[in-house]
C-alpha cells in the first residue's frame, strides 16, 4: 500500500530539516513511537506501538538511511518485526522539503507491507489507519517546528 | 476469583458439571474435549457459520463465541440434550423426513435454532423460519430443504 | 493458549478498578461476540479479562420522566430490536439493532460491546448519531458524558480511555411525531453493511420538515452526518429534488474504503439511493399520523 501526503510547515527548511534529522523529535511526533536508538551513522533501531481496536502491535523496527540530500531529500527503508508474532512491516519512505513562502513544504511517501494481525484489517483499511496516523504525525511536528525556537528541546 | 483456572458450575443438559476453565476457554471447547459432547461442531471458531450453537439459558449462542469462565450458573442445552437416548425431537425427525442431512455438519447448529424458533413461535410462516436460520451456514447448500423440514415439523407434516 | 486471569465484579466501581490495576493487558469483556472471535483469531492476547455480566446495574433499560431513554450497556441487541418503548424517532436504534447479524448473535452482543468496538460498519453508531445520543462512561474518577457525534473518532478509535467503560447509552426525546428509520444495504442477510443509512425525521402540520438528523454507517472512520446537507430539506418540503441535494452534498463528506464487500466507488453510489429510499420509508411511515 502507498500513502502520500504532503503539508506545509512555517519554518524554513534547513530548520525542518533538523528537526526531521533529531531521532529525539520523531519520537515524540510519530505516533506509538516510544523509542528510537543509533546503531551507527545510518541506522537506528526504533520501537512503535500501532493499535487498531483491541489490538496493539508492538513493532520492533530497524531504520536505514539509504539516500540523503540535505536539507531536501531522504529515503529510509524500515522493516520490523512484533515480537515473537508473525506480524511483519516493510516500508520505504521518501521525504522531500522544498522552500514555498510560508515556510516549506514537506512531501512524503510510504510504501508499506503488512502482514500478521494488522494485516488482517485489509489494504484499504490499513490505508485509512495509516493516513490517520500521518495526520497526528503532521500536526504534533507541525506543532513543534512553528514553535520559538528556543522552546524546543 | 484472581486465579488461572476458574472453577464454574454449570448446567448442562440437565445435570450440574463442575468445570476447572482457563479464562479463555469457550464453552465449544469445554463441550467437545472435556465433556465428549461432540454434536455442536467447530467450524469457524468465530461466530460465522453456526455450526457451534447452543442454547444458553434457552435462547441459541455461538458456543464458539462463549467463556466458559463466564457461565457460572448458566445452564446449557446442547443438540445431545434435547431429546432422551434414541429419540428425535420434532424437528430432528423432519430434517430426515426431507433430507435435509447431507454431511451433517450444520446439523446440530441448525436444530437449535430450530428448535428455539418452534418453542417461541410454533406456528412460523417461511420468513421467520429464514430468518431464524439465517446465522447458520449449510455448505452443501440445502436450505429449501432445511426450511421445508423446519415447516413441516412446525404442522406436524399437515403442510 | 495463554491463560488469562478472569474477574467478574458485580459493579461498575470493581470493574473500574480490576481495569485499572490490569492496565494495557485488560480487557472489558460484554457479548464476547467479537472480542472472544479476535481471541480465537490469537489477534488479542488479554492479560486480564473483566466481564461486564454480572453488573445489574448494565442491564437495565428505563425512560426518566423527562423522556429520555437509558439503555445499560450489557442490554442485547435482540433486547434493544424488541423494545417497545422505543418508538416514534427513537425507534431508529431499535431498528439498527434488529438489523444487526443473526438472532443467535444478537442473543450474545450488547450495545456496549458494539459502540466500544466501534467497527467502522456497525449498525448502532450511525443510528446513535441520528438519535442524538449520549455515551455514558464509567472510569476511576467517576461518570462522564460524551455526545455519540463526539465518541466514534473514527477507524475503531473512541472516546473510551484505557481503564473505562461505557456503561449507558442515553437517548433524549425525540420531537413530537418523529419518525426514525435505519436503511442497510449488506451482501446477504446478516452481514455488516456496505453502507446505512440513518435517520429521524419529524413533519409539521403543513409537511415541512422541523427536525432531520442524518448520518450513514461503512462510508467512514465512522457515522458521518453533514448539518450543512440537512440544511437543505431542513424548513421545507422533502421534495425528491431536496432530498438528491442533500445527498449530494452529504456523499463529498463521506471517505469509504475498497474491501472485500465493495468498492468505495460503489458505495458512494449506493448512498444517495439509500438516503432516498431512508425518507421514502419514514415519511410513509408517518402517512397515517398526518
Ligand atoms: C457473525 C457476526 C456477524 C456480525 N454482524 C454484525 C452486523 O451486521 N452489524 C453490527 O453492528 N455488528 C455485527 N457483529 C458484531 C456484533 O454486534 C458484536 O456483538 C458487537 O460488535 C460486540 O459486542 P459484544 O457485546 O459482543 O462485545 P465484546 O466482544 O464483548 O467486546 C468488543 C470490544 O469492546 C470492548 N468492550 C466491551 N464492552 C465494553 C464496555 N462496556 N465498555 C468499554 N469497552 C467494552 C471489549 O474489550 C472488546 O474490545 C457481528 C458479529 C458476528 C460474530
Ligand atoms: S464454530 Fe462457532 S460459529 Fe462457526
Ligand atoms: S449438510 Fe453439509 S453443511 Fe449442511
Amino acid at each position: 500500500m502507498r500513502i502520500e501526503q504532503s503539508f506545509t510547515v512555517g519554518a524554513p527548511p534547513d530548520r525542518v530539516w533538523s528537526l526531521i534529522r533529531d531521532p529525539q523529535v520523531m519520537v515524540g511526533c510519530v505516533p506509538g513511537c516510544d523509542g528510537i536508538e543509533q546503531i551507527d551513522e545510518t541506522s537506528y533501531t526504533a520501537q512503535v506501538t500501532v493499535s487498531v481496536g483491541p489490538i496493539k502491535a508492538r513493532f520492533n523496527l530497524v531504520i536505514e538511511i539509504t539516500e540523503e540530500q540535505a536539507p531536501t531529500f531522504i529515503r529510509t527503508e524500515s522493516r520490523g518485526e512484533e515480537g515473537s508474532r508473525a506480524s511483519m512491516v516493510k516500508s520505504v519512505n521518501e521525504m522531500r522539503l522544498a522552500p514555498v513562502d510560508d515556510g516549506t513544504e514537506v512531501s512524503y511517501s510510504a510504501d508499506v507491507e503488512i502482514s500478521g494481525r494488522l494485516g488482517r484489517y485489509g489494504a484499504g483499511m490499513m490505508k485509512k489507519i495509516a493516513t490517520k496516523l500521518a495526520g497526528k504525525f503532521e500536526e504534533s511536528f507541525r506543532t513543534l517546528a512553528e514553535a520559538p525556537e528556543e522552546v524546543v528541546g | 476469583m484472581t486465579t488461572k483456572t476458574q472453577d464454574v458450575t454449570v448446567t448442562v443438559n440437565g445435570a450440574a458439571r463442575t468445570l476447572a476453565c482457563a479464562g479463555t476457554t469457550t464453552l465449544l471447547t469445554v463441550l467437545r474435549d472435556d465433556l465428549l459432547l461432540t454434536g455442536a461442531k467447530r467450524g469457524c471458531n468465530q461466530g460465522v457459520c453456526g455450526a457451534c450453537t447452543v442454547l444458553i439459558d434457552g435462547r441459541p449462542m455461538r458456543s464458539c463465541l462463549t467463556l466458559a469462565a463466564n457461565l457460572d450458573g448458566a445452564e446449557v442445552t446442547t443438540v445431545e440434550g434435547l431429546a432422551p437416548r434414541g429419540e428425535l425431537t420434532r424437528v430432528q425427525e423432519s430434517l430426515l423426513k426431507q433430507n435435509a442431512v447431507q454431511c451433517g455438519f450444520c446439523t446440530s447448529g441448525m436444530v437449535m435454532v430450530a428448535h428455539d424458533l418452534l418453542q417461541r413461535s410454533p406456528d412460523p410462516d417461511v420468513e421467520e423460519v429464514r430468518d431464524a436460520l439465517s446465522g447458520n451456514l449449510c455448505r452443501c447448500s440445502g436450505y429449501r430443504a432445511l426450511v421445508d423440514a423446519v415447516i413441516d415439523a412446525a404442522t406436524g407434516g399437515a403442510a | 493458549m495463554m491463560a488469562a486471569t478472569f474477574h467478574k465484579p458485580a459493579t461498575v466501581d470493581d470493574a473500574v478498578r480490576v481495569l485499572t490495576d490490569a492496565g494495557e493487558g485488560g480487557r472489558p469483556i460484554s457479548g464476547g461476540a467479537t472480542l472472544v472471535a479476535m481471541m480465537n483469531a490469537k489477534l488479542v492476547e488479554p492479560d486480564v479479562l473483566v466481564s461486564l455480566s454480572a453488573i445489574a446495574e448494565l442491564k437495565d433499560f428505563g425512560r426518566a420522566p423527562d423522556g429520555t431513554v437509558r439503555i445499560g450497556a450489557m442490554r442485547r441487541h435482540r433486547e434493544t430490536a424488541f423494545e417497545s418503548d422505543l418508538a416514534g424517532g427513537q425507534a431508529v436504534v431499535a431498528k439498527a439493532a434488529s438489523q444487526i447479524a443473526n438472532p443467535p448473535v444478537r442473543n450474545m452482543g450488547t450495545i456496549g460491546g458494539s459502540i466500544s468496538f466501534a467497527d467502522p460498519a456497525a449498525d448502532y453508531p450511525p443510528a446513535l448519531v441520528a438519535a442524538d445520543a449520549t455515551i455514558e462512561i464509567a472510569g476511576p474518577d467517576g461518570r462522564r458524558f460524551v455526545p455519540a457525534e463526539e465518541f466514534f473518532l473514527g477507524w475503531y478509535e473512541t472516546a473510551v480511555e484505557p481503564g473505562e467503560i461505557v456503561t449507558a447509552v442515553l437517548l433524549p426525546p425525540a420531537p413530537d411525531r418523529a419518525v426514525g428509520h435505519y436503511e442497510k444495504l449488506c451482501r446477504v442477510a446478516g452481514d455488516f453493511a456496505l453502507a446505512s443509512v440513518a435517520l429521524v425525521l419529524a413533519l409539521d402540520g403543513a409537511g415541512t420538515v422541523t427536525h432531520l438528523r442524518l448520518a450513514v454507517g461503512g462510508c467512514g472512520g465512522g457515522p458521518v452526518r453533514c448539518p450543512e446537507a440537512e440544511a437543505l430539506v431542513v424548513g421545507a418540503v422533502p421534495s425528491a429534488e431536496r432530498i438528491a441535494a442533500l445527498a449530494e452534498r452529504l456523499v463529498e463528506d463521506l471517505d469509504p474504503v475498497d474491501d472485500s464487500r465493495g468498492s468505495a466507488e460503489y458505495r458512494l453510489q449506493i448512498v444517495p439511493r439509500l438516503i432516498a429510499k431512508a425518507f421514502e420509508e419514514a415519511l410513509t411511515e408517518m402517512e397515517p399520523a398526518r
